[in-house]
């Protein structure tokens, strides 16, 4: 790895994070941090790796990622959809993800009610 | 000048198709020509919920809920609302239901007031993916200092940045990093401290769960500015995500080239292990971080000689907090002067807290140093729960101060916190409203550190006990005369004679609250706790014009403290029986019972 | 060998550079109180008997090595004041009863009450219950006396070199201990050398078969032992 090799690695890892390769369409970010598991993080993980391939969805991305600080909304999820503003959840459960992923997902509506931060 | 209000415009499709946007515009307009550009800060959110209202438009601290906003109601919103503050009631929704969105919508200022460097990854990330870091300009600032900088320059360049020691005392770390350069010798250690012990501090977990690498990097970089090629962390084994996080991202680096021999084929060389502390609380001192990484019982030793002279192993060794070092590259990056332009003179950069107690959104956030306790507390943390007074803010953990509600407005930095008898610690923050003893606080935090203390010196191992007496007495309702004076003697002893920084500030939550709240002191003497917490200062009683009769207080009392037949009130509670559990007044469905001085 | 020029309680005094504030004041015939110090084993800085002002700030005598015009106050109401609550602290601790100690008359903490003029204990005394341990055939130690000075451990691990003594616990619990916490009768590394009994500054570690006062101690041996290595 020299200099050149990791401005590379760059370009295309940038890429991939803004969801510009054409991969996939949406990205959902589940908290799982310390705080996030211990709120139930990983069940709800489950339930989203469940229901999208229940629903056989391909251009889905579903990752981790550490805290974001709100703990007392623990667990939280981010949906990345490409060219929307980023929607954050909290206090999610399995039923809210399976919720979140016909409701947002799928048909595009954010669910309201459970939304703690939006951003651009 | 600082935001004042946030005006939260809904940018939702029915909203927009309503030319929410066009309001947005006009509204800025008139911000501008009012000169408020400063103070209200213009957010877009998405769809709020009642789109049939739109456009609608949220405006807190004051949770305003407009509705049918037109661009030309913008002038009157601006001169009557956010001027003179006079919301326009024409335009206001004040309907259950808009209260309870304005509730809800609420937690955007938790994170719209922060100011994310250190943690900005963190939630963003995939911590174990590094090409994700990498994405964020990861191991740029690595690669920067290796190729384009000297090490004095690298040293130069975060002393000019003013950074200081986030682990709490708060030594200029450039300085430091200049020592441990010039201390002689071909070995040397670049340590990291992740001995997160402070009760409710969970910051150095976070970043090193949600963006390992970005305390690796720091690392390294501290490294080429030392001449380190060996570097440790010490994590404490109660973090075992983090341990597994570290770990992967350790390998990763390794098999990518960016840790390791030759690192980007500069020729420098930088390999870091994992070792874990057995929880000890002392352990996050210095020295006795290092005897314990030597092998050794963690105890501390006295300084000088310091670390950067002779620390592990007996060799210069520099040893850093994980937030001070996840802020290194950020500064490699960006430079000391945009470093500078946050925060304060004195204190620059961002700080990480750890918010818990009464306060409605616990959790961490990160601001600018010289953010006031009321804006962390109230505008980001959300308040008091349950509409509660704010009495106190413990700041620094458990060997921090109390500072009270007449000094909400002072800016956070390190040197503001100690003029009011507290510490930054390691950013600790515990909310307190009228419901907790301060007494009774005290005494909670001192049965902490005199359990953590090593041993070692006197007035620490004997010392703190001692005060703890004192207090458990106090609290008993068995307090004597002198014995506010005897803590305040004592404390000042154990504050100046202690070996180490444990029992150096062991005594501040006891002094602060004699300082702030001495007559709350006062008043355990003769019997009286006005927080009702200290049990054996209270009773509980039945008022009889209350009570109904409905059994159930006699049912749930697990003493069999409580008389009464069904249907045939009064009821009444046996003073000497009862044991102040408090179980009557939780299933009273008449809130009958209530909690009185026990004289 | 060079010479450090520094100040104790404003008169000037001269060193030898290398020295420690105790070293330079006891070369000038100042003394300063200590319990945990003695000359031939390292030091620790724990016992805060020998603390002094130096330039302003507070620190350990045994500890800090002089520097050029260093100013040192050994004698002010503070640390009087700190000195003496210091000690009360050591004998609230455990249960130090000088009248039936069999080092009673001979004990280094009850010299240091009469020297700092402890006429009473304004902390409250703890009266802990702790054991004492006769397994060893010739020694006894009495957790009771023991004020953790941890001279036993040093001279038993840099003198010795057995590392029979260790400490376990911690805060309030804290102890020193042979061999991983077995009874020293049983502690396999033990030389019975005895090095432990003659630096203990209380009745803690003692011979058994002395009766109440009769226990005396020759702590400077060890200085002298070192000295004769050094000499070769």
């Amino acid at each position: 790895m020299n200099l050149e090799q990791l401005r590379k690695i760059r370009e295309r890892a940038a890429k991939e994070l803004n969801l510009r390769s054409g991969k996939a369409r949406v990205k959902v970010i589940v908290g799982m941090g310390t705080s996030g598991i211990a709120a139930g993080a990983r069940d709800v993980l489950a339930a989203f790796l469940d229901e999208i391939g229940k629903r056989e969805l391909t251009d889905i991305i579903v990752t981790q990622s550490g805290e974001r600080g709100l703990a007392s909304s623990e667990p939280v999820v981010e949906v990345h959809l490409e060219g929307k503003p980023t929607v954050v959840y909290g206090h999610v459960t399995p039923e809210l993800a399976r919720r979140i992923v016909s409701e947002h997902l799928v048909n595009g509506n954010p669910v309201t009610d459970h939304v703690i931060e939006v951003r651009e | 000048m600082r935001t004042r209000l946030d005006v939260l415009i809904c940018a939702g499709a029915a909203c927009l198709s309503a030319h929410s946007a066009a309001v947005r515009d006009a509204l800025a307009r008139e911000i501008e020509a009012h000169g408020l550009s400063d103070e209200v800060r213009i957010v877009e959110t998405g769809c709020m919920g009642p789109c049939e209202l739109g456009p609608v438009m949220l405006v807190y601290p004051d949770g305003a809920f407009y509705i049918h906003v037109t661009p030309e109601d913008a002038a009157e919103i601006v001169e009557e609302h956010f001027l003179k503050g006079r919301p326009v009631e024409r335009l206001l929704w004040t309907t259950p239901e808009a209260r309870r969105i304005a509730e809800q919508r609420k937690q955007v200022p938790f994170f719209a007031k922060q100011r994310k460097v250190v943690l900005k990854n963190c939630g963003l990330i995939d911590p174990e993916n590094i090409e994700e870091y990498i994405a964020t300009d990861g191991y740029a600032a690595l690669g920067k200092v290796l190729t384009e900088m000297t090490p004095t320059a690298v040293a130069e360049t975060i002393a000019a940045s003013g950074l200081r020691g986030r682990g709490g005392a708060g030594f200029p770390t450039g300085k430091k990093w200049g020592f441990v350069a010039g201390a002689p010798g071909p070995e040397k250690y670049v340590v990291c401290n992740a001995d997160e012990g402070d009760p409710g501090a969970f910051m150095d977990r976070a970043l090193l769960e949600g963006d390992p690498h970005a305390v690796l990097e720091g690392m390294a970089i501290a490294a080429y500015a030392v001449g380190a090629n060996h570097g440790y962390i010490y994590v404490r084994a109660e973090y075992p995500l983090a341990i597994n996080r570290v770990e992967a991202a350790l390998a990763a680096a390794h098999r990518m080239g960016l840790l390791g021999n030759n690192i980007m084929e500069t020729g420098f060389s930088f390999d870091i292990e994992v070792r874990m502390g057995a929880g000890a609380f002392v352990c996050g001192e210095e020295t006795a971080l290092i005897a314990s990484l030597e092998g050794h019982r963690g105890q501390p030793r006295p300084r000088p000689p310091y670390p950067a002279v002779e620390g592990l192993f007996g060799k210069p060794t520099l040893i850093n907090n994980v937030e001070t070092f996840g802020n290194v590259r950020h500064i490699i990056l960006n430079g000391a002067d945009w470093f500078r332009s946050i925060g304060t003179e004195s204190s620059p950069g961002t700080k990480v807290f750890a918010l818990s107690g009464k306060v409605v959104n616990t959790g961490l956030v990160e601001v600018p140093m010289g953010t006031t306790l009321r804006e962390l507390i109230f505008e980001i943390g959300g308040g008091i729960p349950d509409g509660k007074e704010f009495k106190a803010v413990q700041t620094g953990g458990p060997s921090g101060g109390c500072i009270p509600a007449e000094y909400l407005d002072t800016p956070i930095d390190y040197e503001s916190l100690q003029e009011l008898g507290s510490i930054m610690g390691s950013g600790g923050m515990i909310v307190m409203d009228a419901d907790n003893c301060m007494v009774n606080l005290a005494r909670f935090f001192l049965e902490f550190t005199a359990n953590e203390s090593c041993g070692k010196c006197i007035p620490c191992r004997v010392g703190l006990p001692a005060m703890l007496e004192i207090l458990q007495r106090i609290t008993r309702g068995d307090g004597r005369a002198d014995d506010i004076d005897k803590l305040e003697r004592l404390g000042k002893t154990i504050k100046t004679a202690s070996l180490c920084g444990l029992g150096q500030t062991a005594p501040n939550p006891v002094l602060s609250t004699l300082r702030y709240f001495r007559d709350e002191y006062e008043e355990h003497l003769v019997g009286r706790c006005r927080a009702k917490e200290c049990t054996a200062l209270i009773r509980y009683w039945i008022d009889p014009e209350a009570c109904r009769g409905c059994d159930q207080c006699r049912r749930a009392c697990p003493v069999g403290a409580i008389a009464g037949t069904p249907g045939n009130p009064p009821y009444a509670i046996d003073a000497e029986a009862c044991v102040r559990c408090g179980t009557c007044r939780e299933v009273c469905p008449f809130g009958a019972v209530e909690i009185l001085d026990r004289r | 060998m060079e010479q450090v020029v520094i100040q104790i309680d404003g008169n000037e005094v001269r060193t030898a550079r290398g020295n420690t504030v105790l070293e330079a004041a006891r070369d000038n015939g100042i003394r300063i109180p200590t319990l945990c110090h003695l000359d031939g084993l390292p030091d620790i800085g724990a016992c805060r008997l020998c603390m002094v002002e130096i330039d302003g700030r507070f620190g350990t005598a045994c500890t800090t090595r002089v520097r050029d015009g260093m100013k040192v106050r050994i004698n002010t109401d503070e640390l009087h004041e700190m000195r003496r609550t210091v000690l009360e602290l050591l004998f609230a601790e455990r249960n130090h009863v000088c009248s039936f100690c069999v080092s009673n008359g001979h004990c280094e903490l009850q010299d240091l009450a009469c020297e700092l003029g402890m006429d009473s204990v304004r902390v409250p005394y703890r009266y802990p219950t702790l054991s004492l341990d006769a397994t060893h055939p010739r020694f006894i130690i009495d957790h009771n006396r023991c004020v953790m000075c941890a001279r036993c451990v040093r001279v038993c691990a840099e003198v010795e070199g057995a590392h029979t003594w260790g400490i376990a616990f911690r805060g309030t619990q804290v102890r020193v201990i042979t061999d991983l916490g077995v009874d020293w009768g049983n502690a396999e590394t033990c030389t019975s050398c005895g090095k432990c009994v003659q630096v203990c500054p209380t009745g803690a570690i003692v011979l058994k078969g002395q009766a109440t006062a009769e226990m005396e101690k020759h702590p400077e041996l060890v200085a002298e032992l070192e000295e004769r290595r050094r000499a070769g």
